[in-house]
């Protein structure tokens, strides 16, 4: 059977899986509340593989194989940032969170922002600034599916790229938070299960263990060692683990699980994902340099692996790991920038009567228009996948992480901080790129001149209304059970 | 076997194996201490302190 007829047996039966758990879900849609948040009412297993999935991108696949390929090992380092991450989130972050929630029943990551400096201003700014990010971000996943469908069907990668949009638009606009973390379940699995039966493969092929460290060193001697310094190391967990920590995509997991213990659970289930997984690629990436050394462009050794090393339906199941990448990150974002429109623009600052139902009719709309619009960026055919990964998650972690951190865990932290903190971390972060990324990765400098902002800036002005630190601080506010 | 498994795939395979199997560790003694629950709680003990833990957790409990 042709690898094409394969591929397509098994991506129809996954598709179809996350279609039914997509309308399955629905069902439990009772309210915007349901919708966005899943009645909150998530495990840890099924919200840690959600925070897992929602960080594995296509970029997991491609990009990162592609980099294990061409350096060999120490690219796993910045794994460890975003367990990091994970636990810090979970552990430290999401009980806060949780109580925020409870008193103020609040929906999304603009609504912390709102109620914790500003309705207008940081809200609009923290607003703005996310559905830009994401929908460049987006651009690349629907380009990475296109790709995949490319190379085995032969078609423009633009079919394939619009065929995933309508498909993702599809079940989360229909089955909200509830069929995105149950959908992103599945795909973690699917992720997780196709590089770990690879890997006897992958080692197989190359000739088996001892073969492969002899490879390896031909390679070069630091293919199995540190190709990387540390330098570059620390800026790559830097970057990876302050941008995980704080990026609101994931955090809105932490808003649908059902309480603090789940959240711990949830961040550790995470955790053990992500090792299986990028261990798993890293392992798959390094034997293809020896199975296949002379590939022209390094982020074709997935696909390769793919069609050309494996059975067919372990290729096939690889490739649709790759599309499950692609849906469990879109289909997170989605749900993020949708009710960035209905809930903090248009029900905060447009229609601030309306009534839940027309903020779910806006929310859906929103939802698709957002979709369907990263499709044209995703025509212009942006080059490097990996980059604008990097590049989205850096500038929303320089803009997030003081603001959200500091307005937990510090009484002081005020408007104007947050304001300058925002602005300023992002404005370093973009210039860091735009100047050639000097020294270290971009988000470091962003991330510094965000804390700075706050501590210096919030010292010299006027505190938080009381009213205000209130609910973040104390602990005998009773729940407003806010509606929206 | 898991040995040659390390050795092949080098000293930073190892370093990030290790590290994240204590990783996992750690935060599994954490979950199982409950240690995480203090967080958010910390008002609590200065504000509160005639409330015992519990009734906190009863109080915040609901939606």
């Amino acid at each position: 059977m042709k690898f094409a007829t394969v591929f397509i047996i098994v991506l129809t039966v996954f598709l179809a899986l996350v279609l039914y758990e997509g309308f399955r879900s629905a069902a439990k849609n009772k309210g915007e509340h349901d919708y966005l948040v899943a009645g909150r009412s998530m495990g840890a297993w099924v919200g840690g593989a959600s925070i897992a999935a929602t960080q594995m991108s296509a970029g997991t696949f491609v990009g990162t194989m592609g980099i294990h390929y061409l350096t060999g090992s120490s690219f796993l380092m910045p794994t460890i940032g975003i367990w990091l991450a994970f636990i810090f989130a979970g552990f430290v972050i999401a009980p806060k969170l949780h109580r925020y929630i409870d008193r103020r029943g609040a929906l999304t990551f603009p609504d912390f922002i709102g109620d914790r400096y500003g309705q207008k201003l940081p809200r609009v700014i923290i607003t703005i600034l996310l559905i830009g990010a994401y929908v460049v971000f987006l651009s690349a996943q629907y380009q990475a599916g296109g790709i995949v469908f490319e190379q085995v069907f032969g078609i423009p990668f633009y079919w394939g790229s619009t065929l995933l949009m309508v498909f993702i638009v599809l079940y989360t606009v229909v089955g909200g938070m509830t069929a995105v973390m149950r959908t992103d379940f599945i795909q973690q699995i699917v992720m997780s299960g196709a590089v770990v039966i690879g890997v006897p493969f992958a080692i197989n092929s190359a000739g088996g263990l001892a073969n492969l460290s002899q490879e390896f060193a031909s390679v070069g001697g630091d293919f199995a060692g540190w190709h990387y310094g540390w330098v570059d190391l620390l800026g790559f967990l830097m970057g990876f683990g302050f941008a995980a920590m704080v990026a609101p995509v994931l955090l809105m997991r932490f808003y649908a699980m059902r309480d603090r213990e789940t959240c711990a659970k949830g961040s550790l289930v995470a955790v053990f994902f992500t090792m299986i997984t990028f261990g798993c690629v890293a392992v798959i990436g390094m034997s293809m340099r020896v199975i296949s050394p002379d590939l022209e462009n390094a982020d074709l050794a997935s696909s390769v692996f793919a069609t050309d090393v494996v059975p067919s339906v372990l290729g096939a199941l690889m490739l649709t790991a790759v599309i499950a990448a692609v849906l469990s990150t879109v289909d997170s974002v989605l749900l993020v920038i949708g009710p960035a429109v209905s809930h903090d623009l248009y029900a905060k600052f447009i229609r601030p009567d309306a009534s839940e139902r027309q903020r779910m009719v806006v929310n859906r709309v929103a939802t698709i228009a957002l979709g369907v619009l990263p499709i044209i960026l995703t025509f212009m055919q942006l080059d490097v996948v990996q980059f604008i990964v990097l590049a989205y998650a850096a500038l929303i972690g320089s803009t997030v992480f003081a603001p959200l951190v500091f307005g937990m865990f510090w009484r002081k932290a005020n408007r104007f901080g947050a304001i300058f903190a925002m602005v300023g971390g992002f404005g370093v972060c973009l210039l860091w790129y735009l100047i050639g990324q000097p020294f270290v990765s971009p988000v470091i400098p962003g991330i510094l001149v965000n804390v700075l902002a706050m501590l210096i800036v919030c010292p010299l002005t006027k505190r938080s209304d009381p009213a205000v630190l209130k609910v973040f601080f104390d602990s005998e506010v009773a729940p407003s059970g806010r509606s929206r | 076997m898991q040995e040659n498994i390390i050795n092949t795939f080098g000293s930073p395979f190892s370093v990030w194996l290790v590290s994240g199997l204590v990783i996992l560790l750690v935060a599994w003694f954490v979950v199982r201490s409950k240690w995480y629950a203090k967080i958010g709680k910390d008002d609590f003990k200065r504000n509160n302190s005639e409330k015992t833990e519990s009734g906190l957790e009863d109080s915040e409990g609901s939606a």
